[in-house]
Parts: structure tokens; sequence; C-alpha cells
């Protein structure tokens, strides 16, 4: 029979270290806050809710909010479009292709200046389409019960579908066919693989998780533009990457990955996917939503436009008319700018004001075209077709300065005057246009 | 003035180096803590995550009555407390999109000695007050009255928690060395 001393002399040879990465992402981190609250002494203020917060109470509004988080997710995942060659991790993708179902487990924070959001996502992919629950894991009393809703994306009916049962609400989005064949194909843990192929990656060798035997690859690529259905500003630059992926040596597939991103603007993104189960049983017929009867859309359909050009300018021209001026820059954080914010929804206090049909007119008149004009430049950068644009310098009164351009062929490129009026141009009328 | 405290007054000033100094001071006992009240590497991470940030937001602000370690294991063992909770909440889920899950147990490797391994184990069969304490005082070394304020109960409860506890676990390992 052993003693109290020899069960505490056993507990405490008990010890863990956290690896490297966690002690860099931790001070990362906490270093960010201290910088931000030394800088800043009123700490009251630091911790005054934020517009978002304040907006998150409603109960309506907590569903408009998520559909506009959903739609940022949207727009990340149409940025996974590289591909890449390789010889292991290529079998890789093959054996993901070829189950039919399977589920796992995404953990995500995003560390920006003081401020950390932690999501847990259970995600469920088949050939029908992605089942997806999520739940932010915050450490401020006000949010920490916030859950967003259950949500379905289904490619072949073109529609995204929210549901709340906490609320018995639900919100349905369609999207046009370009925005869902991306989704196919780009929807999943394969996105993370091709990026590595697509990058300078190493392997890390065989390592034991959970009793399997897995083999590692790693990228430190600045170029890797990651993040899974977490919120990752995609568009930004990244300062340090560290990205790995195990997996199983005898089945070929994954069995954790893990994503540390520092973005240069001090964004930091930690996100491990594990839990992998694969083919799992589910039944089909129980893949669709169910909607029952008392539940209520607090929102009518929200649909979202193509990518294209002429939405592009439909959402130049709404910001211009709103804000009397063209957006700085065309990434996903003109939505979640405080100026943005008060442009589109008004101030604070009409928030939770505002009925069903308002906030969905807001979003289908307002926000989708926006967020389209942003998706229609993040693919003009992914497919390379040198676009660039001036709306930092050039205002609606600039009707002939250049505000946009990007190539269309090899000696043509389309272009956006300040009027919002189009041209194609040769590559010579181009350099005229954009003399200083 | 101890270490501790003249770091504490460095963080105030915001100095980099006092947090890094602090962290390495108390990375691995602030992790042992979590982990073993946790079970689970990455969200004991996500733990050790949010203790440093706090101490980072609030170190102007903070009034440390006793010391700085066992304010620190305090406010681990508030969070695992919390990432317990939601992470219940979590498993129900996954088991609602009818999917089967299987248990996993991803620190088991990470301890040497086998005899351990098998205390570490056992610690995830006790009621979670039990383990608790005796995390906090055998591996966090807090005094009873500390950890009596944390689960705002007596000290009274505490040592019977922690009587409890080593029970178990005496009654546990036999059993296994039985075997």
């Amino acid at each position: 029979m052993k003693s109290e001393h020899q069960i505490k002399q056993l507990a405490k040879q008990i010890r863990f270290k956290p690896d490297e990465t966690v002690d860099e992402r931790v001070l990362a981190c906490a270093e960010a806050v201290l910088e931000k609250s030394t800088k800043n002494q009123d700490v009251a203020a630091l911790r005054r809710p934020s517009i978002r917060r304040k907006f998150m109470k409603s109960p309506v509004t907590k569903l408009a909010a998520a559909a506009v988080i959903i739609i940022a997710c949207v727009i990340g995942l149409y940025l996974w479009r590289n591909t890449g060659s390789g010889i292991a991790l290529a079998d890789v993708l093959t054996r993901i292709e070829q189950a039919t179902c399977y589920m796992y487990r995404l953990r995500s924070t995003i560390t920006k200046q003081q401020n950390i959001s932690k999501w847990a996502y259970t995600v469920l992919i088949t050939q029908e389409g992605i089942k997806l629950k999520s739940e932010m894991m915050d450490p401020e009393p006000e949010n920490k019960e916030f859950v967003l809703p259950e949500m379905y994306l289904l490619p072949h009916k073109n529609a995204l579908i929210a549901l709340s049962h906490e609320t018995k609400t639900y919100i349905s989005m369609k999207f046009e066919d370009t925005w869902m064949e991306s989704l196919k194909k780009y929807n999943d843990p394969t996105a993370i693989i091709k990026q590595i192929l697509s990058c300078n990656h190493t392997s890390l060798g065989q390592s034991v998780i959970d009793g399997i035997t897995v083999e590692g690859f790693q990228t430190k690529d600045p170029a890797y533009k990651g993040g899974f259905f977490g919120q990752a500003d995609l568009g930004r630059e990244s300062e340090k990457v560290d990205v790995k992926i195990w997996v199983d040596i005898n089945t070929f597939l994954p069995v954790q990955s893990e994503e540390d991103i520092l973005a240069k603007d001090g964004t930091y993104l930690h996100e491990v996917s594990s839990d992998f189960h694969w083919n799992v049983p589910i039944d089909e017929a129980g893949f669709e939503p169910n909607i029952p009867d008392d539940y209520t859309s607090p929102v009518g359909d929200l649909i979202f436009p193509p990518t294209d050009e002429e939405n592009a300018i439909k959402g130049l021209r709404i910001y211009a008319d709103l804000a009397g001026k063209y957006p700085n820059s065309l990434d996903k954080q003109i939505i979640e700018q405080e100026e943005s914010k008060k442009l589109i929804w008004g101030d604070t206090a009409s928030w939770e004001e505002l009925t069903a049909d308002e906030i969905t007119k807001i979003t289908n008149d307002i926000v989708a075209p926006i967020l389209i004009l942003v998706d229609f430049y993040k693919t003009l950068v992914v497919d390379e077709k040198e676009p660039a644009y001036y709306g930092q310098s050039v205002t609606p009164k600039d009707s002939k300065m250049l505000l946009m351009r990007w190539k269309v062929s090899d000696n043509a490129y389309r272009v956006i005057f300040g009027d919002l009026s189009v041209k194609t141009v040769t590559a010579e009328e181009l350099a005229d246009l954009e003399k200083p | 003035m101890s270490e501790d405290k003249h770091l504490l007054k460095l963080l105030r000033q915001g100095d980099r180096h006092a947090l890094r100094r602090l962290y390495e001071k108390y990375r691995t006992d602030l992790f042992t803590v979590a982990v073993s009240l946790i079970h689970d590497v990455h969200t004991a991470e996500d733990c050790l995550q949010d203790v440093f940030a706090r101490l980072a937001e609030g170190a102007a602000d903070m009034e440390i009555r006793r010391n700085l370690k066992g304010y620190l294991i305090s406010s681990v063992a508030n969070r695992a407390r919390d990432r317990l909770r939601s992470k219940t909440k979590q498993l129900d889920k996954i088991e609602n999109f009818g999917c089967s899950t299987s248990a996993n147990n991803p620190v088991k490797a990470l301890i040497d000695r086998e005899e351990s391994a098998r205390l570490f184990n056992m610690l995830m069969k006790l009621p979670y007050d039990q383990r608790e304490v005796f995390v906090l005082h055998v591996q966090g070394e807090m005094k009873f009255r500390e950890i009596a304020e944390l689960q705002n109960v007596s000290i009274k409860t505490v040592q019977s928690r922690y009587h409890y506890g080593i029970d178990k676990l005496r009654a546990l390992l036999d059993r296994e060395d039985i075997k």
C-alpha cells in the first residue's frame, strides 16, 4: 500500500514543459497585450465594450453578425486556390479525396492587439456538403456563451444555411455558382496540404501522436496563406509562419495540423486541427438541415451575386456613396473597421432598433456588394492578374484618374477610373495613366 | 524586495524582459498544473496564454496579497475550470453530430516514469474538486488556506477533499499493483 508521501512524490515527478512554439505564441501574445496596455494607461477604456460587442448583445443582430462572419470565412476559403506538386503529401491529398465523409475539431486563437478571440469548431465534411458548428471561447463574460449557429454549406443548392437552436432562428444565404464551385474544391484540410506543397517545406521525420506513428511536414515559408474556417485575415502579409501537418504513416491520412502565423500587422493566428474521424457513418438524409416548424428567420434570404467586374464596381459605388470616398484598401478588414461599421450600420444606438427587413436590406444592398468587391480584388491577386488599387489617393471627383487596374491579356489591362467608368488599355497607355 | 516584486514593478512599466523572465520562471509549473487539471495539452496551452495575457494586461492594477506564483496558479485553476465546462459542452456537441469519437490521451507519452503516468491517468478518475485540491496542493504547492479561498469553501472542506482524493488514488494504485 502506497503512503501519502509516495503518492505525492509520484505526482511531483509529473512535469510538463510547453514546447518552443507554445513559448513563442504565449510570449508574442502577452507582449502585444503589454505593449498596448502600456501605451494606453486608461485600462478601463480598453475594456469598454466595442461596437462589435454591443452589437452582439441583440439576439437578432447576433445572427446577422454571424452571417457576416460566415461570409468572411467563405471569402477566406475562396482564396485557397494554389496548387502545387509533391510526392508524399500529394499521396495524402489523394487519400483525403477518397474519403467519403470525415470530421475533425479545429481550435483557433486570433490575437489582435489586446483582443484575443478563440473559436472551437467541429467540422463534418461529406460529399453533400459541410456541416460546421462553432463556438466562441471568449474569456469576456459577456461573450462567454455566445455560440454561432450550426451551419450547412450545400454546394448542390448554392446555399448556406445557419441555424441557431438557442434562439430558434435561422438564416438562409444564396450564392452564385462561382462561389460554390470554389467551395467544393477548396473547403477542407487539403487546402493546408496544397498550401504546404506550394511553399518551401521540409520533413519533420516520424513521431507518435495518440499512439499513432506519424510523419510530419513543416513549412516556415511566409508565402503560406493559411487559416481554415478561422477568421485569419488571409490578405495580410506574414511576418512569421510555422505550419506542421502530421500524417498517419499507415493510412496516409492527417492526424493533426498546427498553424502559427504572425502577420506583419501583429495579428497572431494559432490553429490546431485534430480528432480526425475518417469515413464516419452518417445518415445521408440526415445531413440536410432540418429547420423545425417553430424556427423563424430574423432576416429574409441573403443573396450574394457573382464575383465579377460589374458587381465589384457596384461595391465601389456603394462605398463611395456612403463615405464620399473610396476605401483606402481592398481587404476584408473594410467591413470590420469601425469607420465602415458606422457607415454601413449607423451609430451603435440604432443597431438594436433595426428591423429584420432593414438588416436584410442592408446586408444585401450594402454589405454583400462590398464583400464582393473585396473578393474580386483578392481573386485578381491569387490569379496573378497584376492588380493595383489607388483608393487612398483617388476620390470620386477624380473622374479621369486611375482607381484600379488588372491584366486581362499579354498587352491589355482593364482599368477603372475615379468616376467608375471602365476601359481596356494597352500596357503603354497604362504606363501613361500611372505616371505621377 | 523579492525578485517577483521587482519583476512586477518592471512589468507595470511595460518591461518585456520582466515579462519574459516571469514566463521562464513559472511556465513549467503552470503548464504542469493546467495539463494535470485538464488532461489536454492544447487546452492547457490556451490556459497558459490566457494567464500571461491577463498578467500583461492587468499588471498596472494588480494587487498581489501573498505571492505571485500562488496568484498565477489560481488563475490557471480558474481558467482550467472554465475550459473544462466549455469542453464538456463541446464533447456533447460532437456526439450530437451522430458520430462516435474515440477517447484519446495525448499527454500520456510525455511522462517518462510509468508509475507517474499511471497516477496521472488516475487523476482523471477523481471528482474535479478533489483533483483540483490534490493538484494545486501537491503540484502547485498551494496552501490549503489559499485553495479554500479559491474554491470558496472552508479549510476543513479542502482538507477533506484532499484526503478523499489521496485515499482514492491509493486504492486505484493498489488495485493496479495487484493486477
